[in-house]
């Protein structure tokens, strides 16, 4: 076997064996983690959704990762406009030190903010969950809209006013939709990022409940074959939502929707 | 070729007045009290090297950008306020900038489109786009997206693209720049015959003389910022106003000489210990001087005689009717056409005729 072939072998083993093992054992019947399987099950699937506070927690998690998601990619875009057409100290400064905290441990961004909850008495909860997510993912998300937007041809922009459209219809029929597929490819990162995070969350959010802090605790409580179930539903929902997204991304190309739009 | 200004008497309304714009960068001065007049109907270049200031005048023409002082009249109106899409002005992009993720039909549509009162209904908006596009021979690339496109393609929908609003001013930036040579001739031949037809005003801005030389009807020639010459294809080859004319119309060889004195609105000059007359492009007080000479002007003769020079010839090019040769003489080079096919080398001897080229001030 040539070596690009050894390596994507051993690549596969090492990403997905881990993942494959959590995934036949959500469907196992038996009670251990061990062999030989007992036959296909969905009990622990019935299990946890019979538990409150895991559709609670689930509840929570998706919230939370969807307010993130579309928060960052707003924040992300005004900003990287700012970054890419006003070119001085200012913003580049600004756009340096809004990648900085992808470069921090999450750590000390969670000790941070409950130092500052604290001494500014802002009780932990649900508030703070989505302000620690942002922290987390604006950088990563502000990173890929800032290059498209680098890349973007401002000639676009002066053709479109060229050709009669004020800077409005400019936004909506040319920049927004050249752009929309990056847009919704960091919104869906930013939602895979903030929708299993931990760390951070784990000091902002009180007694709310998310996913992953769901399954800490359970961990905690010794190995529980439904972990299983919940490690399933945790892998399975960012491919779901790239699958759903999957137009927007492809759809590079798009006729001219608007074009009726505008007649009147 | 077209040198003399024809008369289009067709088109009456988009007369362009410049009036003493100036436009600073940081602190380089990008434009310095520019004044010119673009009559319609007129196929106009903006010559110039690179960072002259002529893309930023068309951007000022266009509303993408701002001057710092002066006037745009159309017709006597002031529209230097007027935001770029109330101007009716259209601009061919250097880089074509067509939008990606429209049809070539659609991009064509886009300037009819925009209008939010007196929209033209779908059926004229296609008709004109299909009109414009056979006027190019694309109808065939409607559905096709820009990315589908080789340059020349693209090269044409953006033209049409900006005509389709039947601008009284179109503005061509750099237009074939970005073309293969062979491309770049059909394209001009292309622009020629479509300004022909659709009698529109043409601001063609260039880098390249030959361009400009062969499409314009006037070209008004740039040099930091400031306005050159302003003069006809023919006038401002043949004679071109300053040094900087003379050199980046690449008319010649520069030859330096000394002022002796003046007969019959001629200069006299000395080449070393030779006399020779020539135009005065106005040199006033200055002594040391540059005579512009032609490669047409000066002979190749068997045996020298006092009012001649020997050389060296250098290199040899063969034009098809006749070769050009560089010549070293004591004091540089010269271009010299000549319809013997002289061998690299070989010594020379150059006549030179009583009077010869223009006689600038050396800088």
């Amino acid at each position: 076997m040539k070596p690009l072939g050894i390596i994507f072998v051993f690549l596969v083993i090492f990403l997905y064996l881990p993942l494959a093992v959590v995934v036949i054992f959500a469907f196992n019947d038996g009670s251990g983690l061990s062999w030989p399987l007992q036959g296909l099950s969905l009990r622990w699937f019935a299990l946890i959704f019979a538990d409150e506070s895991f559709s609670l927690a689930l509840l929570n998690s998706i919230k939370s990762a969807l307010i993130v998601s579309v928060l960052s990619v707003l924040i992300a875009l005004a900003a990287a406009m700012l970054f890419a057409r006003h070119r001085n100290l200012a913003t580049r400064t600004l756009s340096g030190l809004a990648l900085l905290p992808a470069m921090m441990p999450p750590i000390l961004i969670a000790i941070a903010l409950f130092t500052a909850m604290a001494y500014f008495r802002v009780a932990p909860g649900f508030g703070m969950i989505v302000l620690g997510q942002l922290v987390v993912t604006l950088p990563f998300v502000l990173t890929v809209v800032g290059a498209q937007l680098e890349r973007f041809d401002l000639d676009l922009e002066a053709a479109s006013r060229d050709l009669g459209a004020h800077q409005v219809q400019t936004l909506r029929r040319i920049t927004f939709p050249i752009i929309l597929p990056t847009l919704v490819g960091s919104a869906l990162l930013a939602f895979a990022f903030a929708f299993d995070e931990l760390l951070i969350t784990n000091f902002t959010s009180g007694t709310t409940p998310t996913l992953p802090l769901y399954v800490f605790s359970k961990l905690r409580r010794g190995i529980d074959p439904s972990v299983n179930a919940v490690a399933t539903l945790l892998i399975a929902a960012p491919w779901l939502a790239v699958l759903l997204a999957m137009p927007f991304i492809m759809a590079r190309r798009t006729t001219d929707k608007n074009r009726r739009v505008w007649s009147q | 070729m077209k040198n003399s200004v024809p008369v289009k008497a067709r088109r009456t309304g988009g007369r362009v007045e410049i009036l003493g714009i100036s436009k600073r960068f940081k602190s380089a001065s990008a434009l310095v009290d520019i004044n010119l007049v673009i009559e319609p109907g007129m196929f106009f270049s903006l010559l110039g090297p690179s960072g002259c200031g002529k893309t930023t005048l068309l951007r000022i023409l266009a509303g993408l950008e701002m001057p710092d002082e002066g006037r745009i009249l159309l017709d006597g109106r002031d529209i230097t306020h007027e935001p770029p899409e109330r101007r009716p002005f259209n601009i061919v992009f250097q880089r074509y900038a067509l939008f990606p993720h429209l049809t070539v039909h659609d991009n064509v549509a886009y300037g009819l489109t925009t209008e939010r009162r007196n929209r033209p209904s779908d059926a004229v908006i296609d008709h004109n786009v299909d009109a414009m596009l056979s006027m190019v021979g694309l109808e065939w690339a409607k559905a096709r997206y820009p990315g589908e496109l080789s340059g020349g393609q693209a090269q044409r929908v953006a033209l049409v693209r900006a005509l389709v609003r039947k601008p009284d001013l179109l503005l061509l930036d750099e237009p074939l720049s970005a073309l293969d040579r062979n491309v770049r001739h059909q394209m001009r031949e292309e622009l020629l015959r479509i300004h022909a037809e659709l009698t529109t005003t043409f601001l063609l801005v260039t880098h390249d003389q030959d361009e400009a030389l062969s499409m314009s009807d006037q070209i008004a020639l740039m040099n930091m910022g400031k306005i050159e010459q302003v003069a006809s294809p023919a006038t401002i080859y043949r004679s071109p106003a300053t040094l900087f004319a003379a050199r980046f119309m690449g008319a010649g060889s520069f030859v330096r000489a000394s002022l002796c004195g003046r007969s019959g609105g001629r200069i006299e000059a000395m080449i070393g210990d030779m006399k020779v007359r020539a135009l005065d492009s106005g040199v006033g007080k200055a002594t040391r001087l540059q005579l512009l000479v032609r490669p047409e002007e000066i002979t190749i003769v068997e045996a020298c005689h006092p009012h001649s020079m020997s050389g060296q010839v250098e290199t040899r090019s063969f034009f098809g009717s006749h070769y050009e040769v560089t010549v070293r003489y004591d004091k540089g080079l010269l271009r010299v056409r000549t319809s013997r096919a002289l061998d690299t080398g070989e010594a020379v001897c150059l006549a030179w005729p009583d009077e010869v080229g223009i006689a600038y001030a050396d800088e």
